[in-house]
């Protein structure tokens, strides 16, 4: 990924267009960790950003479900995926608090929805993982005016 | 690439898996965030057209510049931090208002600029991240996998 992300022909989407490269940087910029799996619960995508929170590595592509979850609990990730695929529900979601080995421990909040193209097709999962502890010790408001006079990083 | 295929229908290998375009833009539509990607010269260039937008888009802004977008008063902060991203001092920056509307409660909307850098560092352009997080700063205690089928 050395050549610029300009590079590469634009990939049609439905409101703009990316080319691959761009599309593997958006989605490894994003606050969130991503897995997608296809409607028959094999891993085909996940964004490579750089501070994931659950570790992903590539030989989990093309693999079920079954490969990224610890056997205690994929029951329960079968329950869902199943209920997503019988249009029972469309969301289900879960928070923990991982515990750091110095400092406070992280809230993360992690979820998953079923993918549904227009005609309401079940066409796979999305899981995403978020550490929301920053986001949960906001207060009061900063606005874009707020960055008046301000010469260095926000936050 | 199976060219009997529909473009929309061909597998675009990424750095971590394949997805159609098809794919792309229906994962794009369902996450929990509004995306917004500007190019290195200011280029709107895609915007992820969510159910419940918190700002809403229209096609129109594709191709046009980003400082075109923003109400005059203050495009020149929105300039100051895309210069800030393409000059390397910041990665990011972030905004939080709360947003009223018709409901009895305001929302909580979380805003979010991101430098978008490829592996050799050079600036790609920028994500602008929106999410309503009123639901996520509310959650009590934990919630775990094992409690599904409770």
């Amino acid at each position: 990924m050395n050549q610029p992300a300009s590079s590469g022909s634009p990939l049609p989407l439905h409101t703009g267009s990316l080319t691959p490269e761009q599309i593997d940087l958006v989605f490894s910029h994003l606050p969130v960790d991503l897995t997608f799996v296809d409607a028959n619960d094999e891993v085909q995508f996940y964004s490579d950003a750089r501070h994931r929170v659950f570790e992903r590595t590539p030989d989990v592509i093309g693999r079920t479900v079954l490969g990224c979850h610890p056997p205690h609990s994929v029951l329960q990730v079968y329950r869902i995926l199943d209920d997503f695929r019988a249009g029972k529900r469309d969301a289900a979601e879960f928070w923990i608090h991982l515990k750091e080995e110095a400092g406070e421990p992280r809230f993360i909040h992690i979820r998953f929805f079923a993918v549904r193209d227009p005609d309401r097709k079940y066409v796979g999962t999305i899981e995403v993982v978020q550490d929301v502890s920053g986001i949960r010790g906001l207060e009061g408001e900063r606005r874009l005016l707020d960055e008046d006079g301000e010469g260095k990083p926000a936050g | 690439m199976d060219s009997s295929l529909a473009p929309s229908e061909q597998s675009i290998p990424l750095h971590t898996g394949a997805l159609t375009a098809r794919q792309i833009d229906l994962l794009l539509t369902h996450l929990p965030l509004d995306v917004t990607y500007v190019d290195a010269g200011n280029i709107v260039r895609f915007y992820s057209e969510t159910k419940d937008r918190t700002f809403p888009r229209t096609p129109a802004v594709v191709g046009r510049s980003v400082l075109q977008c923003h109400p005059p008063s203050s495009v020149h902060r929105v300039k100051r931090i895309l210069d800030d991203f393409r000059d390397g001092l910041r990665d990011a920056a972030e905004f939080w208002i709360q947003l009223k509307g018709d409901a009895t409660e305001s929302r909580f909307i979380h805003i979010r600029y991101f430098a978008v850098r490829d592996s050799a560092g050079a600036f790609q352009g920028t994500i602008e991240v929106t999410q309503d997080v009123t639901g996520i700063r509310k959650l009590d205690g934990e919630r775990r996998l094992l409690a599904e089928g409770e």
